[in-house]
């Protein structure tokens, strides 16, 4: 992941220059090349033209003397003999000539090296010179050679008329080795002569010669014989193999009136030294320009990807709360630019921060006030109202007790119609106070003025004591009172009334909104705690009233409460107390099939819980 | 990690530059040491020394020349040929065919070229030609073969001649024998009769032709070979003195000398091309694959004045064939 970026650059950078600089290279390469070769044959070109034109030059030069010489035998006798000795004389090449009459019978053999004779009569009627100059063609033979070592060719021509003779010449053809061992091509290369049979005539290496070599089927020589060039032509250069094997650049120029062919020939290892060279150098330039590249494309990247990687940190410093942090990019680009806009909008971003951070500040500081001020006026209201219970108590007692004296008669008779009207008057007087005591519990609550009494108490005792208090109430309801509670339960520790208490507003909440069935009170201990279950047979509740059922002041509805009594904070008080005892309450409940409440407590409860 | 590239760059550099410097520095310095073997060091040694300079052989800086020369004493030649042997030398330049032998004789290894051996298939020289097969090749003078030639040259200059002499030296054996055969077949062709005259010294000069004398000889045809060449004028005086007719099959020196004509080869052209055939060899081709050369060019050089002294006439077949005429 990291340097990802630079590694894309440096690859990209250097692919690019690396492609253009070889792509270059490699077309100079070519140009050179093709041009190297064109230049290169050109002038093999023209050494081989130039060749070519001397062997002509020497050929056509002999066939012009003879042709001088040969209308002197037109007659069919012999010319003088003087005349070929001048022949001889003239052209060192000519090593013999001879007349033959027209019936093919020799006349006169003029030699450099044997004896001369006249009228010898030796029968040439069937040599293919004498028949072919008698067609009134000049007549060259094919390379043959004296004493197995000296080149030599018979040139041939008859007399204008058709009773000349022919005049036959034996020619030297050293002069041709000459021509060609003279031919340098650079250091290694040199020049043959293949003759129209594709034989080798003349070679740097005579010995090649004189084993009468068939170079035919050399590809360059069999080209060259297919389709002869003409001197004019354009020559298309071929890179071919020689007799050993070695690649050579070929040419070749035609000698035109044997149907010889000269071939120059240069190894391409020397031709091209140049080429090599200009090659190499090219190699080397691109190389040095490939490193150059490289280096500079390492460094550019790592320019272009440092303040990248600048932002990146910068960025990732920011994003993590380092709002002092500014980008340091110095590109003079857009790099720079973003930078710039990365630092104001830090800025920016830090002003705000701040800004919202009072503000948080204030309103946190605003809301604790408030909410302490809250819980002084909710304690206050609390205090009234234990206060004001308290202080609404006694006169509430007077009156009751005054009610009830004059209802046993002790201050005389009452008649019956006041009698009625008078324990009404206590009864109510008795639901007051028993709304009054449960508005001073909650408040003493709710005032952190209750405080437990915690001591030892047998539950099964306790429940006992609950279930006598309440019999009679399920009696009259005519329901069944339950319980299951186990022999063997442990003593627990906690405030032995007050729970007393949540039993019966428990119980007594059960009975009240049960019409027939049964209430039952179950007690388990797990977990070192006592789990108590209190379920009924009546109405149920529905899931909206289960939500706020433990609050104050809450009933699940106004006409059944009127109907059954209570004040409400029955199970708010119980909620309360339970969890002093650091335990906790629930119901379950479904509608129309009865309610359970649970409730957990400590076994062991050492200390009050701090109410909130 | 840039330094290190560097370094690679500059090594790369280093490498490239220094190569072909490298290459360029193994040059061939080597001098070749050329023996040579001979009876005296004469004008054609400037030919050959020339034409090699051309083809870019410089004595004194690529070859030097170990001389071994023995003047008039052709039986010190086999001691010479095995001193060149010894010395090692790289090459063996002969220049007749007793040189030639005995330098054959003296060594199988180092290349040995020559220049005037008349036939080097007969004296075992060389196997063929074309193809001479030993450590020997060069440029043959092909004498014997225009023997026939050199007596009807001379049967052309004295056309009346019936009786003809011919003088060899015994010593070329079978050169001599060679020639002697040529000799017996032209005569025959010719309808003359031949006198075979010998002689090896000096000495035998004067005793040779006085036997020519004595058969009434009207012409003769010299074979020259080494020991001849030493003594050219006293032979030519000879021959002038007894009214001889002569052609020498020999250098051009002798017509000068006073001899009447001279058919052969075209020494310096001999020589030019014994330096080609020097220069393959020492540019590494093996002589037995080098063919021996055959001379492409004659002389055929007329003395008019001597014609003048024997009371010749010279017919014109002749002098439109002489190559040189010395009036």
């Amino acid at each position: 992941m990291k340097g990802k970026l630079f590694r894309k650059y440096a690859v990209l950078f250097v692919t690019l220059v690396t492609g253009a600089l070889l792509a270059n290279g490699l077309i100079e390469i070519y140009f050179s090349y093709q041009e190297n070769k064109t230049a290169l044959a050109r002038i093999q070109r023209e050494k081989a033209l130039a060749a070519a034109l001397k062997i002509e030059q020497f050929v056509s030069k002999i066939e012009l003397q003879i042709s001088w010489i040969a209308p002197r035998g037109a007659s069919g006798v012999s010319p003088e003999k003087v005349e070929y000795v001048r022949l001889l004389r003239k052209d060192p090449a000519i090593t013999e000539v001879r007349f033959i009459d027209s019936a093919g019978r020799e006349q006169l053999l003029v030699s450099r090296l044997g004896m001369d004779r006249e009228k010898s009569g030796a029968d040439f009627s069937q040599n293919p010179a004498f028949l072919e100059a008698k067609r009134g063609k000049t007549y060259f033979s094919p390379v043959y050679f004296r004493k197995g070592s000296e080149p030599y060719m018979t040139i041939a021509m008859a007399g204008p008329r058709k009773r000349s003779g022919v005049t036959v010449a034996d020619v030297n053809l050293k002069f041709v080795w000459e021509v060609v061992n003279q031919i340098r091509v650079g250091k290694a290369g040199g020049a043959y002569v293949v003759g129209s049979e594709g034989n080798l005539i003349a070679h740097t290496n005579i010995s090649l010669v004189l084993k009468k070599t068939d170079l035919s089927s050399l590809p360059q020589v069999a080209a060259a014989r297919e389709s002869p060039l003409n001197p004019g032509q354009e020559e298309k250069v071929s890179v071919a193999r020689d007799l050993q094997g070695r690649q050579v650049l070929t040419t070749y120029a035609p000698i035109s009136p044997m149907g010889w062919f000269i071939f120059l020939e240069q190894p391409l290892a020397e031709a091209f030294v140049t080429l090599y060279a200009s090659i190499f150098r090219t190699a080397l330039f691109v190389l040095a320009g490939i490193v150059l590249s490289i280096l500079a494309s390492l460094i550019l990247a790592r320019r272009m990807v440092t303040p990248i990687r600048a932002l990146r940190d910068g960025a990732a410093r920011i994003g993590a709360g380092d709002f002092g942090h500014r980008m340091n990019v110095h590109t003079g680009d857009e790099l720079e630019s973003l930078g710039e806009e990365f630092n104001q909008m830090t800025t920016r971003l830090q002003e705000s921060y701040a800004h919202l951070e009072e503000k948080v500040k204030a309103r946190t500081h605003d809301l604790n006030e408030a909410f302490q001020q809250l819980e002084i006026a909710n304690k206050h209201k609390s205090e009234f109202l234990a206060n004001m219970s308290h202080e609404l108590r006694t006169p509430l007692n007077a009156i009751l007790g005054y009610t009830e004296l004059i209802v046993d008669k002790i201050y005389g008779d009452v008649p019956d119609k006041i009698q009625e009207v008078l324990e009404r008057v206590g009864e109510n007087g008795r639901h007051l106070l028993s709304l009054i005591n449960d508005v001073l519990d909650l408040s003493k609550i709710e005032a952190g003025r209750l405080t437990l009494s915690l001591n030892d108490y047998s539950m099964q005792d306790l429940v006992q004591t609950v279930i006598t208090s309440v019999e009679s109430l399920g009696a009259e309801k005519n329901l069944a009172l339950r319980t299951e509670v186990p022999s063997d339960l442990v003593t627990g520790k906690g405030d032995e009334q007050r729970i007393a208490q949540v039993f019966l507003n428990l119980v007594g909440n059960a009975i009240k909104f049960t019409d027939e069935g049964e209430v039952s009170i179950e007690v388990a201990t797990s977990n070192s705690s006592f789990l108590v279950s209190v379920s009924d047979t009546g109405p149920g509740l529905s899931e909206d009233d289960q939500q706020g059922i433990f609050e104050e002041f809450h009933q699940v509805d106004g006409s059944s409460t009127r109907e059954k009594g209570g004040t409400g904070l029955g199970l708010s008080i119980a909620k309360r107390i339970v969890e002093m005892h650091g335990g906790s309450i629930w119901v379950e409940s479904t509608p129309g099939k009865g309610s359970t409440f649970w409730f957990t407590l400590p076994i062991r409860v050492e200390q009050q819980e701090e109410q909130k | 990690m840039r330094h290190k590239t560097f370094l690679l760059f500059a090594i790369l550099v280093i490498g490239f530059l220094s190569g072909p410097l490298a290459a360029n520095a193994e040059k061939e310095g080597k001098v070749y040491r050329i023996g040579w073997l001979g009876p005296t060091y004469r004008v054609f040694d400037k030919v050959l020394l020339e034409e090699l300079r051309k083809l870019g052989w410089v004595k004194g800086e690529n070859f030097v020349i170990e001389y071994q020369s023995w003047g008039c004493k052709p039986d010190q030649i086999p001691k010479l040929a095995a001193e060149l042997a010894r010395h090692k030398v790289d090459f063996i330049f002969a220049v007749h065919t007793t040189d030639t032998f005995a330098a054959k004789n003296a060594t199988s290894k180092i290349p040995i070229v020559f220049t005037m051996v008349g036939d080097p298939v007969g004296y075992g020289f060389v196997s063929s030609l074309a193809r001479p097969g030993g450590n020997v090749t060069g440029v043959s003078s092909n004498l014997i073969e225009i023997t026939g030639k050199a007596f009807q040259l001379l049967k052309e200059a004295v056309p009346g001649a019936s009786r003809i002499a011919c003088l060899h030296n015994p010593a070329r054996g079978q050169l001599a024998h060679q020639f002697l055969e040529k000799m017996q077949a032209a005569a025959q062709t010719l309808g003359v009769k031949l006198q075979s005259v010998q002689a090896q010294d000096p000495k035998d000069f004067d005793a040779a032709f006085k036997a020519m004398a004595e058969e009434q000889a009207q012409g003769l045809v010299v074979l020259s070979s080494p020991p001849y060449n030493s003594y050219v004028t006293q032979i030519v005086d000879l021959a002038l003195k007894n009214n001889l007719p002569m052609i020498v099959l020999g250098p051009t020196y002798w017509p000068r000398a006073g001899a009447l004509m001279s058919y052969a080869p075209e020494y310096p052209h001999q020589y030019r091309s014994a330096a080609h055939l020097i220069d393959k060899i020492l540019r590494g081709a093996k002589p037995a694959d080098l063919p021996v050369e055959l001379p492409t060019l004659y002389e055929f050089v007329i003395n008019l004045k001597t014609a003048e002294a024997l009371g010749l006439e010279i017919p014109e077949s002749l002098l439109v064939r002489a190559s040189e005429v010395i009036e």
